[in-house]
C-alpha cells in the first residue's frame, strides 16, 4: 500500500532477493535527543549566539575527621553565599572556584539562564600524599597552601589512597532532583568523573637521609574518564530547583588522609542571555 | 534524522522531498485569475469557497509529484530551516561529547 509522501521501497531487485530499504539520512542521530533538542531550539527561538557549552559544578570541602552522617545539597549556595567545612563546620564565602556562576540562591539558574543536561560526574578529590600545609582561613581555607615537596614530607603524610577512594565511593550516596522530583541516583561509582580530574603521577622517595622513608605521590580518579550519560535530557529552566544531595551513609574518617574535595558536575548545554 | 511534519494537506517526512520548482505560464495565471474571481464571488456574496493555487511543482524521492501552495511552500521552507537549526545544535552537542 501505497502512501502519498512516505518512502517506498523500490521493487528493482533479482527475483527472490532481499528489496532494499531506501537510505535514509543521518540514522545515526538519537531520535530522542533530536526531538528534545528541537523543542529546546523552538522554545529559544534559536538563536545560537546564546548557546555555550556548560559544565555546573559544585564543590564540597571535606577537612579532617569524622563525616558527619547528615546530607549535603550541591548547588544550593552561589558564589558570595557562605558554605561551612564538611566536619568542623568553618564558615567561608564561596568563589568561583568552588561554584559555577549561573547558580543562583535558592538552589536554581537566574533569570534568563537555561540549560540541557545530559552528564552527571562526581569528583573526588583524592591524592596520594598530604599538602606541606593548608589555608587556615579565608575563603581558602582547607586548600592547599603549600603542596610541598618530597623533602618537606612526613612518614605519616603516605595515603592509602585507593582505601580513601573506595571508602568515598561506597560510602556517599547521591540524587540528583528537578523540584521535588529524583532522578538518577546511586553510590559515589555510580557517577564516574569522566574526563574531569587527574590520575597517575607517581614520585617515589626513599633514602638513607631525610625523607628515611618510602613515601609516594599521586591523584586518583572516580573512574576511567567516561561521565555517566543520562538516557534523557534534563532541561533546567530559569528558576526552579534543583540540586544534587549528598548523603553520608558510612561515617569513616578522614582524619589522617587529609582534606578531600568533592565535586558534582552536571554537563551539557547552556542557554543565557546575549547583549549587542 | 528525517521528521515527518505537518505541511498544510500533507504530512510527510521533509527531507524526502527532492525538489521544488515554481510553476511558471499561462496554467499558473489562469489558476491565480480563477482565485482572484472566488475570492471576489466570496466578497459579494459572503460565502466561503476556496480555491488553492498550487504555485509548486514537488518531487519527493519516490517518484511522486504532489503540489505545494505559496502558504504550503511557506510552511515547508519553516519546517526545514528549524530542522536546520536544530541538526546544528545536535552538532554542537556531539561536540561537547554527548554520545549517540
Amino acid at each position: 500500500m501505497a502512501y502519498q509522501g512516505y518512502d517506498i521501497p523500490p521493487q528493482i531487485g533479482f527475483v527472490g532477493s532481499s528489496i532494499p530499504g531506501l537510505p535514509t539520512t543521518l540514522d545515526e542521530v538519537n531520535p530522542a535527543y533530536y526531538d528534545q533538542i528541537l523543542k529546546f531550539v523552538m522554545d529559544k527561538g534559536g538563536r545560537l549566539a546564546s548557546f555555550s557549552g556548560v559544565v555546573l559544578y559544585d564543590t564540597l570541602r571535606i577537612d579532617a575527621g569524622v563525616l558527619p552522617t547528615r546530607d549535603f545539597v550541591f548547588f544550593q549556595n552561589p558564589v558570595g553565599a557562605t558554605q561551612g567545612l564538611f566536619v568542623a563546620g568553618t564558615q567561608y564565602s564561596k568563589q568561583d572556584i568552588d561554584i559555577h556562576q549561573w547558580i543562583s540562591n535558592g538552589g536554581q539558574l537566574s533569570q534568563g539562564y537555561e540549560a540541557l543536561l545530559w552528564e552527571i560526574g562526581v569528583q573526588f578529590h583524592v591524592v596520594g600524599s598530604l599538602d606541606n600545609s593548608v589555608q587556615t582561613a579565608g575563603n581558602a581555607i582547607n586548600l592547599a597552601l603549600d603542596p610541598g615537596t618530597l623533602t618537606t614530607a612526613a612518614a605519616a603524610d603516605g595515603i592509602f589512597m585507593g582505601n580513601v577512594m573506595r571508602a568515598f565511593q561506597e560510602s556517599l550516596f547521591f540524587s540528583f532532583f528537578i523540584n521535588q522530583t529524583n532522578f538518577e541516583l546511586g553510590p559515589g561509582w555510580r557517577f564516574p568523573s569522566g574526563c574531569f580530574g587527574a590520575a597517575g603521577f607517581a614520585a617515589q622517595c626513599s633514602g638513607a637521609t631525610a625523607p628515611a622513608f618510602a613515601i609516594e605521590d599521586g591523584y586518583l580518579n572516580n573512574g576511567f574518564g567516561w561521565a555517566y550519560q543520562m538516557p534523557v535530557m534534563r532541561h533546567l529552566p530559569p528558576l526552579t530547583k534543583f540540586g544534587v544531595r549528598m548523603s553520608v551513609q558510612n561515617p569513616f574518617t578522614t582524619l589522617l588522609t587529609g582534606p578531600v574535595r568533592v565535586v558534582v558536575t552536571l554537563g551539557g548545554l547552556g542557554v543565557q542571555p546575549v547583549t549587542g | 534524522m528525517n521528521p515527518v511534519k505537518k505541511i498544510g494537506r500533507y504530512q510527510l517526512p521533509i527531507l524526502n522531498v527532492v525538489s521544488i520548482a515554481r510553476r511558471e505560464g499561462i496554467g499558473l495565471a489562469l489558476n491565480q485569475g480563477i482565485c482572484r474571481i472566488v475570492d471576489l464571488i466570496n466578497q459579494r456574496f459572503k460565502l466561503n469557497l476556496a480555491w488553492r493555487v498550487n504555485a509548486y511543482d514537488v518531487e519527493l524521492i519516490n517518484g511522486r509529484h504532489i503540489k505545494f501552495t505559496g502558504l504550503e511552500k511557506q510552511q515547508y521552507d519553516e519546517a526545514m530551516e528549524l530542522h536546520g537549526t536544530a541538526m546544528q545544535v545536535y552538532g554542537i552537542c556531539r561536540g561537547l561529547g554527548l554520545r549517540t
